[in-house]
């Protein structure tokens, strides 16, 4: 899992959002669709890195 | 009539200008009917924006059809990312808004002539300029040359004391304490995540852009960091660095200008912010209290209450560089965050508030 945050549903209405890391694509299955009485929605959207940009130095 | 699922028989038609089309499971008479009720939406709602000149880069943003709606069509209704077989009005919109979020009389129609409608974000279409127009529109900066003064969004970095490698980050915004002026960027964009020792040179571009002999020069050097802690909780990934010379650099965003304060974020707010790697780019506000995990090279890092962005136009909102760059609010110019961390679909900020108060620093305006 990459995150957990509370996001809006495409009706607008509050949810979970549970961020997931795209190397497991059996990562939903078991998962509950609602927790606490909270619906749950799921984004595969990791892993999530640090965004500067860096390479090897060749000179 | 009621809405049919597609099977794998296929009926074709043309359409008004002899374009053939293909469409699986109807007959020419539900194409028909289709088609009807396509068109009845497109003229209710597809209008020109009434302006005597648009320019999709300050379009004012709004869930009203005649701003938001670009185009109407046909199409396979999508559900929760899934194709549904069922046959659709396809709206096509600049921003796909909450319901919530679109007052009553701005609403797009459930279903057109019994046909469900589906709703679409495709971003703003443009024309392709011709070359004689494209050399008079506004011309995107190039962030990754030497730039003096110094401006936010452009290529900034440290010199690694081994030599091992070279990086670049962005220049977020010019920042103050009394009359002393400080680049501010992430810890891990101008310390090396807690590595580098208080006095360390900031180079711009950074060296990854510098070529070789490297075109760069020391312009600040660093003053402060909020360390990056494994196996605690962290709120921000911030550092500045004060400025050599205070001629050195302005306050003023690449392609954007200077902000002008700082706004509390909202789910949904359109914000925009000018990157070393991904330029200028739009994005929406999908939450602004995330705990996420980000992989750094000291190891896994959890930060909780982030704020989190799509980008829009079907373009992602940030890539690797990007990390330091200042995100505004798109209508205002306010400042809202500061990007450090994502992934292709999803970009990671630290409130503003959270960083200026860790740096004890104020933006300069």
């Amino acid at each position: 899992m990459a995150g957990v945050g509370i996001e809006k549903d495409e009706a607008g209405e509050y949810v979970l959002a549970v961020h997931l890391d795209d190397s497991d694509p059996k990562a939903v299955k078991d998962l509950p669709t609602e927790i606490e009485g909270v619906p749950v929605k799921y984004i595969r959207s990791g892993p999530f890195r640090k965004l500067d940009k860096g390479v090897a130095n060749s000179s | 009539m009621s809405p049919k699922k597609s099977s794998k028989t296929s009926s074709s038609a043309k359409d008004s200008n002899g374009v053939a089309f293909s469409f699986s499971g109807l007959s020419s008479k539900q194409i028909g009917s289709l088609r009807a009720a396509k068109q009845s939406a497109s003229k209710q709602f597809l209008r020109p924006i009434q302006t005597a000149s648009f320019s999709a880069l300050s379009a004012s943003t709004s869930p009203d059809p005649g701003m938001n709606l670009v185009g109407v069509g046909l199409g396979e209704q999508i559900s929760g990312g899934k194709n549904t077989g069922v046959l659709a009005v396809k709206f096509l919109v600049r921003i796909k808004y909450p319901d919530n979020q679109i007052p009553p009389g701005e609403r797009l129609p459930r279903e057109v002539n019994g046909y469900p409608v589906d709703v679409e974000q495709v971003g703003t279409f443009r024309r392709f300029i011709p070359a004689a127009a494209a050399a008079a529109a506004p011309q995107m900066p190039n962030p990754r040359k030497k730039i003096r003064p110094a401006q936010p969004g452009c290529s900034i970095g440290f010199k690694d004391p081994g030599n091992q490698f070279i990086m670049a980050g962005t220049f977020g915004a010019l920042v103050s304490k009394g009359q002393r002026r400080f680049i501010l960027s992430n810890n891990h964009v101008l310390a090396d995540e807690n590595k580098l020792p208080i006095g360390s040179d900031i180079f711009q571009p950074g060296f990854l852009d510098a070529g070789n002999p490297p075109n760069n020069s020391a312009i600040a050097k660093l003053t402060k960091f909020v360390p990056i802690v494994p196996g605690v909780t962290n709120k921000v990934d911030c550092a500045i660095a004060e400025l050599n010379d205070k001629n050195l650099a302005t306050n003023s965003v690449l392609f954007i200008g200077p902000p002008k304060g700082k706004v509390p974020v909202q789910i949904d707010m359109v914000v925009h912010k000018f990157g070393r790697t991904t330029g200028f780019t739009v994005g929406r506000v999908t939450s602004v209290e995330t705990d996420v995990s980000v992989q750094y090279e000291v190891g896994n890092i959890t930060f909780e209450n982030q704020i989190i962005i799509v980008g829009l136009s079907a373009q992602p909102f940030s890539a690797a560089g990007d990390s330091g760059s200042m995100i505004l609010e798109r209508s205002t110019n306010k400042a809202i965050g500061l990007l450090f961390a994502g992934s292709p679909t999803h970009t990671i900020a630290n409130h503003i508030k959270d960083v200026l108060a860790a740096l004890n620093v104020s933006l300069t305006l």
